[in-house]
């Protein structure tokens, strides 16, 4: 084995142990976590039913929380490597059965949002980064920032108080409208697409400033380069040493922040889908924290972290294609 | 450093592309009519709306605690009688005619004799029996509604007997949803969800469960082979559907996309600048309390355990300020763990007035003197100084909390206030470190089932006060033994007395459940149906979804569909603008490499 392919494998392979080590810490983290706060989920759940004492127990056992600790603790590791997540407290179904459809229900709203606000972000970074300091910079990246710092629970009300007030030209809430025996998938889809319009339009607003100004910004680097000044010197035309010579590089920031914020599509929408009523993974964590729903939580931070786990080592493997310094060692 | 010449790029014709096409596919997908997708477009449909955490946790009837579940469980489920929309009178439902004798310890109830299941099978005693059983099981949610049954046997195929102990079986026991035993023989019933999708649902009830997506909407449709031609309800689909939060809840009503919410205080001047609806308050059911730790093992400060400390904590309180300022009017003053619209409420109690010379005059009068700080002191030294705890959820009482403390101000008290999450709150309240605590119960409107709270067997879980009185506890347990509705209430008016004296609680008020629904669209809605939830709102409220009708019928004429020729003609439209935007950037790629 030639001395530069051992140590691709040498990274790949610590990048890939980190990954694990980091996951298996989650996952004890995330037991822990809910257990050292005070308060039981069955009291909360059943505060005033007044439950007979074996009604209490017959709860306590279904869940399995009559056990000590310790023993909840090697259950939930042990089912967690077999992929049983246990019984939601809440809906009394099995926990993969209520978070499976709302990973699905999350990405349906998380991906086209990331995927525009990577398309516009992008577009307007270089064009502000291009233009830098004229009007059309100062309008661009204003607007970014802006919209960037504006909070997205508030965004999403006015958006929905401005639909209210124009009749309810579109839903504002769910994803589907409850009740319709659709005629055929294309209904579906309709339907669907209508109820997608306001959060995609708010997630979109609020993802895409990132990406403009760090577009911008890491343009405005690329072409202080000599090679861009070059470049111009040998009479380039302006579009070429846009796209050809200074896009490339300065797309490499964009490339891991990409990467890192994919990870983010499956439970970190928390206050969209909260807004919107959307039933993703946000909207699931949300009510479970409220219902102390501790299965639910732990099945969907459990999913968060890998998701962000395995965002980070796709990063890595990607600055590895990009970056030769890395290549090299 | 001279900046670049800006001149590309002036237009992204990429940019441009992909705009034209979302507005396209935006304008498309806005332009169709979801009307049209439905195979049956006519069909009524009536959609209630809720918000929380609680949607639907079962439908098993036996282990079901959520009000949405239970309330779709009795519209899919018969019940013995039906308690009429103001409680005070019983009407045949199940049995069509019936005999309660509480001398002789029996009752007896004969069946209507068409009653079928949706499958066809024909409703008997024999169901009745099984559910009744297994109400009364250790681990059934529902048991203490059946603690006045000793027992239950079928006479024959339409005749059921029970044993009775007391009047309370007449109140509590007589609506319970009654299932069917040949489904439910073969499950386990400790596990069993009550439905499942794919498989045909089976009740007997005016709805059936058509679909359920946990969290967000349960679908009943109209059932078919419902038996009972004066209960047949007059909207063809119900649906229950939830909300994240109770804002998404409330832009839904406003938007017309449901027809029915519970909203809050908070809500009430969007809901009444919007001509479309109109607001209903039912009598309220949850009594915010304040409760005084007096628990004689508790942390919390021991001068509560001074009832003349308490009795000067109430007096300080102006009650009737605290529901203009927080609840806008929209709450009744309390006395007593029974609400004030409940028969049971003792009527010679009258909520604590608010009288500060008098609070300072006690304080005085018992030895608590003023501090260097300003703060009182007990004669043994300790400072009348304490918290003020509050669950997250209850914001309209945090808002209030500090006002109140101002009130404790002026007679020399001092109130730290602090939040906490409803599950944290009760870990300290079961372990009896706090001092002050605000939080509610849900009271039945038809019977003082809440007394049991300040039972000594209900310490430490329901207790928070700690209060323990022996007469009280043999008062309850006469109650449930009454034999007569007379006695049952001067046995009820009795041990509220006690309470109301000893300052267990310091019941402040009933916040009226505030219910908003679309009146353009539809009528006959029952406006003094008395129910814990609203008009809406548990068995009670059963009146109103079979009562409840379109204002205008919908007919099929009235939808224009789209037609596909339209739908066609769209995509054909967009087809046509992409081609041409994509040969003219063709066009202009080729001449910027003919000049390189």
């Amino acid at each position: 084995m030639k001395p530069k392919e051992f140590h691709i494998y040498i990274y790949i392979g610590k990048k890939a142990l980190y990954a694990i080590i980091t996951v298996f810490a989650i996952i004890s983290f995330n037991f822990l976590l809910f257990r050292i706060l005070p308060g039981n989920p069955i009291e909360v759940l059943y505060r005033g039913a007044q439950l007979s004492p074996s009604a209490i127990d017959a709860l306590y056992k279904q869940f399995g929380l009559n056990q000590p600790l310790w023993i909840q603790y090697f259950i939930y590791i042990k089912n967690t490597i077999i992929g049983n997540l246990g019984i939601s407290y809440a809906y009394q179904l099995p926990v993969i059965d209520v978070l499976f459809p709302a990973i699905i229900n999350s990405l349906i709203l998380g991906i086209p949002a990331t995927i525009l606000g990577i398309y516009i972000g992008i577009w307007t970074g270089k064009i502000a980064g291009w233009k830098r300091n004229t009007m059309t910079d100062n309008l661009f990246t204003n607007i970014s920032m802006i919209l960037w710092a504006i909070p997205g629970y508030w965004l999403a009300t006015l958006l929905i108080l401005l639909i209210v007030l124009t009749g309810g030209v579109l839903p504002v809430s769910g994803m589907y409208t409850p009740g319709i025996n659709y005629q055929s998938f294309f209904y579906r889809l309709i339907d669907l697409l209508k109820h997608l319009v306001l959060p995609l339009i708010v997630l979109t607003l609020l993802n895409y400033g990132q990406y403009t100004i760090l577009m911008r910004n890491s343009l405005i680097d690329v072409t202080n380069e000599d090679y861009i000044i070059s470049a111009k010197a040998k009479g380039v035309p302006d579009y070429l040493i846009l796209n050809k010579h200074a896009m490339p590089n300065a797309r490499l920031p964009i490339v891991s922040m990409i990467a890192i914020n994919l990870g983010y599509l499956v439970g970190g929408l928390i206050l969209t889908e909260t807004v919107f009523s959307w039933p993703g993974v946000g909207w699931l964590i949300y009510s479970s924290i409220l219902s102390r729903d501790y299965p639910v939580l732990q099945g969907a931070f459990l999913i968060l972290a890998i998701s962000i786990v395995i965002s980070n080592f796709i990063a890595d493997m990607i600055y590895l294609y990009l970056d030769p310094r890395i290549r090299y060692g | 450093m001279k900046s670049l010449n800006p001149k590309i790029p002036k237009v992204s014709i990429t940019v441009i592309l992909t705009l034209i096409l979302l507005t396209s596919g935006f304008l498309s997908v806005l332009s169709i009519n979801l009307s049209t997708a439905q195979s049956n477009n006519s069909e009524i449909t009536f959609i209630k709306g809720s918000s929380g955490s609680t949607f639907v946790d079962t439908f098993n009837t036996f282990k079901s605690s959520y009000a949405n579940a239970q309330t779709i469980i009795s519209l899919v489920y018969p019940w013995l009688l039906m308690f009429s929309p103001d409680m005070n009178s019983l009407e045949p439902y199940l049995a069509t005619s019936w005999d309660i004798n509480l001398l002789n310890h029996t009752a007896i109830f004969h069946l209507n004799q068409n009653a079928k299941w949706s499958d066809g099978v024909p409703i008997t005693a024999q169901d009745v029996v099984f559910s009744y059983n297994t109400y009364m099981q250790p681990w059934s949610h529902l048991k203490k509604w059946t603690s006045s049954i000793t027992s239950v046997t079928a006479l024959n195929n339409y005749t059921v007997k029970f044993t009775i102990t007391g009047i309370s079986f007449e109140l509590l026991a007589i609506d319970l949803p009654i299932v069917p035993y040949h489904i439910w023989k073969n499950v386990n019933l400790t596990s069993y969800s009550g439905f499942s999708s794919g498989s045909t649902f089976v009740g007997g009830g005016p709805f059936l469960i058509s679909s359920y997506t946990p969290s967000q909407s349960v679908v009943l449709v109209k059932n078919p082979n419902f038996w009972d031609p004066s209960l047949t309800p007059h909207v063809d689909k119900l649906i229950f559907q939830n909300f994240a939060s109770s804002t998404s809840e409330l832009a839904a009503l406003e938007s017309g996309e449901i027809d029915v919410a519970g909203i809050s205080i908070t809500d009430i001047p969007s809901v009444k600048n919007n001509t479309n609806l109109a607001i209903v308050g039912s009598p309220g059911s949850a009594d915010h309390y304040l409760v005084f730790n007096q628990y004689p093992n508790g942390s919390g400060n021991p001068t509560l355990r001074d009832i003349h400390v308490r009795e000067a904590l109430a007096y300080a309180l102006n009650i009737s300020y605290l529901i203009q300022l927080g609840y806008k009017g929209y709450a009744i003053p309390g006395v007593s763990l029974v609400n004030p619209g409940n028969p049971f409420c003792n009527p010679y109690l009258k909520p604590w007035p608010y009288n500060v010379t008098l609070a300072n005059k006690i304080l005085d009068e018992y030895g608590y003197k003023y501090g260097s700080n300003g703060i009182r002191e007990s004669p043994n030294g300790t400072p009348l100084i304490f918290n003020l705890w509050l669950p997250s959820g209850f914001t309209t009482d945090i808002n209030l909390a500090p006002v109140m403390v101002k009130y404790w101000q002026a007679i020399g008290v001092k109130v730290n206030v602090q939040v906490f999450d409803s599950a944290t709150l009760s870990a300290l309240e079961v372990a009896y470190k706090h001092d002050m605590v605000i939080w509610d119960w849900n009271s039945m409107p038809n019977w003082p089932s809440e007394l049991y709270v300040h039972l000594t067997s209900s310490i430490p879980e329901d207790n928070d006060a700690g209060y323990s009185n022996h007469t009280y506890d043999m008062l309850y347990n006469e109650l449930m033994n009454a034999t007569s509705i007379t006695q049952a209430k001067i046995i009820a008016y009795e041990m509220q007395n006690l309470t109301y004296y000893a300052l267990a609680y310091l019941n402040m008020y009933y916040p009226e459940y505030l219910t908003a629904y679309n009146i353009q669209k539809w009528t006959n809605i029952n406006t003094s149906v008395v129910s814990q939830a609203g008009i809406f709102g548990f068995a009670p409220g059963i009146w109103n979804y079979l009562s409840v009708e379109p204002k205008t019928q919908v007919t099929p004429s009235e939808i224009t569909p789209m037609s596909p020729i339209i739908i066609g003609s769209i995509i054909v439209i967009i087809v046509i603008i992409l081609a041409v935007i994509s040969y003219i950037v063709y066009k202009k790629k080729q001449s910027k490499k003919g000049k390189l």
